[in-house]
């Protein structure tokens, strides 16, 4: 087995417009952070993967081929991955095999959004769902997960103080998180006061529409042995896939219910077994996942098996989840809720998690942090990517 | 998971090309398309550990096109990626899952169904960038004439058929048309030895400037670094070793070109299959037609006991911006021979 693991992550800070790069200079800015955390330059680099999520956010076709240069890529190895909101981490997914199949030994995955200067983000991510039946609804992403969190609430007596409280916990971490992009920490008041976008899921609740990149370069155990490098181990790595269809997740034929995220708990299962984790809350100590709605995270904190179903928003009112409380800290970067440049938020999580593992995350660091774990969601709750990071090599207890 | 050191198989293809499909939506036939693949072994999608699509967003007309076709190709509950850059290499990626230890039964399909755009011109055009390359009007059509007339050297054009893009006629294009191609991979020992098509001997993919001022339009230059890789690492798979070629090149003029610049040797069957015009595809899954006629015409030799060696090229991008190679093999193993 080629063990495969990471040795930089760069990042932006992120904000909502950038007027001071094109498209291609900021996929540049991202391939150039990773790449100067990690010490090498572009030619160490043996293959590159682009993550890029729906060409019509940054409105040109096929646009990994226009950033290729940017990246230093010309004459190497190059694949690009969309796996809808996934795809950041996908890639990182999909550079993993190119390590491990034996073929690479340092893979960079490195790319940017810019949700902003889409004119209206869920204008174009309505146009994602069937245009005969769930499109004229209308679905966006904003109403589709306000569904869940109708079904969450229903289900688990939950209600929106509930998901507010997720809120102020990743403003607070993301205050301290010089990358993050909504800064401001927020009381459960001011969430609860804020204006309703799709009920429950008020703006307070909400992501931001981030401009900024990120990379990660990732290298085979050969390379870092050779070079005296301690990499963040990826020691296990999981996908799976949910059914396209929105009138699927309820009723008596759904595989699963639109309340919980059953799928992605699949996903980390898959994960957890190659890496031995088999009591999640006592194993793992940081859990960087996506879930841009306050809502969303509830679900994916039980998903990663941390809570029990229904349970998760019991653990934020006793104080669990956050920085210094007891037991796995979620999000400490703020999370996908405080930073959402769509096609690199997955790398972000990777890399965030692999800082975590190695101590360098500064601020938001979680003391002592040896496991950590990291996930994205791409399509319409549809797409699930998964990851388990160690500091070291050793068995997991 | 470990890395494998078994062979690496082709075991069930499917295929369909069309110049107009009206009947059946593009979900449609990618069900029927990867239902048929996996029937032809007797296989359901749960046989599969990974479902690998490549699909292009704005030729299909879907805003994330991983979304709709996930369950059409069985992907529902399983691993499922999109790799968007190009056909070919969501084939090279599922090689590479297999390669990796990842996965025993890779299914991997791509398509384009161009009929079902308003424009498929412009959907192209979208594929320039906005501040140069889209005012002058770049698509692959107008690309592939500049790259042909980089390869005339002063020749006049005969010809009485009408120029699409000088100095490209109709008969020197690929033909456009509605496609969907599945191929199902699998690691040795997880198939029946018969039901093998063709052994995956290697592949190369690199890329090159997207900048068409920045490159010699003749040189090739992501080919040559592709075929490299094949070659430093297995030369029995370089390209004076194959039996067969065939090239999904942007015109005819770019596939004499590739012939040429790969020095093949002599008597070597270049697209045995047809010409570009002949086929129903469209330039994103125009490289994996010509791969899947590459294990078609590896499987026909099947039976010989001599080593027949089939490659299928193929280009991404505007003049072959991007190239990827996949050599095929009747027998299985790395002949550094």
């Amino acid at each position: 087995m080629i063990n495969v693991g990471i040795i930089g992550f760069g990042q932006s800070r992120f904000q909502t417009k950038r007027t001071d790069v094109t498209f291609p200079e900021l996929v540049k800015e991202g391939a150039d952070l990773a790449l100067a955390d990690a010490g090498i330059t572009i030619k160490d680099v043996d293959a590159v993967v682009y993550p890029l999520a729906p060409d019509a956010l940054i409105g040109v076709g096929n646009g990994e081929r226009w950033v290729i240069d940017a990246l230093g890529a010309t004459g190497k190895p190059f694949m690009r991955v969309n796996n809808g909101g996934a795809t950041g981490m996908s890639a990182v997914l999909t550079a993993w095999t190119h390590v491990a199949s034996g073929l690479f030994d340092v893979v960079l995955v490195a790319g940017a959004d810019r949700v902003s200067e889409s004119g209206s983000a869920q204008s174009v991510l309505n146009k994602m769902w069937d245009v005969g039946y769930e499109r004229t609804i209308p679905l966006n992403t904003i109403t589709m997960l306000a569904l869940s969190a109708q079904r969450y609430m229903h289900l688990y007596d939950s209600d929106e103080t509930d998901m507010a409280l997720v809120t102020v916990k990743n403003r607070k971490h993301a205050s301290l998180n010089p990358y993050a992009h909504l800064r401001t920490p927020i009381t459960v008041e001011e969430v609860l006061a804020s204006r309703t976008l799709a009920w429950p899921i008020k703006l307070g609740d909400a992501c931001p529409a981030s401009t900024g990149a990120a990379g990660v370069v990732l290298v085979s155990e050969r390379y870092a042995q050779r070079n005296n490098l301690k990499p963040a181990w990826i020691r296990g790595i999981g996908q799976n896939s949910e059914t396209y269809w929105m009138g699927a997740r309820v009723g008596a034929k759904s595989q699963g219910d639109h309340a919980d995220a059953d799928a992605l708990a699949h996903a980390f299962d898959i994960a957890y077994k190659q890496a031995g984790i088999t009591d999640p809350v006592n194993q793992i100590d940081v859990a960087e996942i996506y879930a841009p709605f306050s809502s969303v995270e509830l679900h994916v904190i039980e998903a990663a098996h941390l809570a029990e179903k229904g349970k998760s928003p019991e653990g934020l009112r006793n104080g669990k989840f956050t920085l210094g409380g007891s037991g796995p800290v979620v999000n400490p970067s703020g999370g996908t809720q405080c930073t959402n440049p769509i096609a690199v938020t997955g790398t972000i999580r990777v890399g965030e998690a692999a800082n975590q593992v190695l101590g360098r995350t500064g601020a938001h660091q979680v003391p002592n942090a040896r496991v950590a774990i990291a996930s994205a969601i791409g399509g319409d709750h549809q797409f699930y990517s998964t990851m388990v990071l160690c500091s070291d090599l050793e068995e997991i207890s | 998971m470990s890395t494998t050191h078994l062979g690496i198989a082709v075991i069930a293809t499917a295929s369909v090309e069309i110049h107009h499909e009206t009947s059946k939506s593009l979900e449609e036939m990618i069900f029927e398309t990867s239902k048929r693949a996996l029937n032809s072994l007797g296989l359901s999608a749960d046989d599969i550990d990974a479902f690998v699509l490549g699909g292009n967003d704005q030729i299909d007309g879907r805003i994330i096109s991983i979304m709709p076709s996930t369950g059409p190709v069985g992907g529902v509950n399983h691993d499922t990626t999109m790799i968007a850059s190009s056909s070919e290499h969501a084939l090279i990626y599922g090689y590479l899952r297999i390669m990796a230890g990842q996965s025993k039964r890779v299914l991997v399909a791509s398509w384009a169904k161009p009929s079902e755009s308003v424009d498929p011109d412009r959907a192209e055009l979208v594929s320039a960038e906005p501040y140069l390359l889209r005012s002058v009007g770049m698509n692959e059509t107008i690309s592939a004439a500049l790259q042909a007339s980089r390869f005339l050297n002063g020749k006049v054009v005969n010809t009485n058929e009408k120029f699409v893009a000088w100095p490209l006629t109709r008969k020197d294009l690929p033909g456009r048309g509605d496609s969907v191609h599945v191929v199902i991979l699998a690691q040795e020992g997880s198939f029946e030895v018969e039901s093998q098509f063709a052994w995956i001997c290697d592949a190369g993919w690199a890329t090159s400037s997207y900048e068409l001022g920045a490159r010699d339009l003749a040189n090739f230059e992501s080919l040559k670094i592709a075929c490299n890789q094949i070659t430093q690492r297995n030369l029995g798979s370089s390209p004076e070793n194959w039996n067969a070629v065939e090239i999904g090149a942007s015109s005819e003029y770019a596939v004499n070109a590739v012939t040429e610049f790969l020095q093949l040797k002599v008597g070597i069957s270049v697209n045995a299959s047809g010409c570009l015009s002949d086929q129903f595809t469209s330039p994103f899954v125009l490289g994996l037609s010509r791969m899947m006629r590459a294990i078609e015409v590896t499987k026909n030799a099947k039976s010989s006991k001599d080593r027949y060696l089939a490659a299928g090229i193929g280009f991404n991008g505007f003049a072959g911006q991007g190239a990827a190679v996949m050599v095929f093999s009747n027998t299985k193993g790395v002949h550094n021979d």
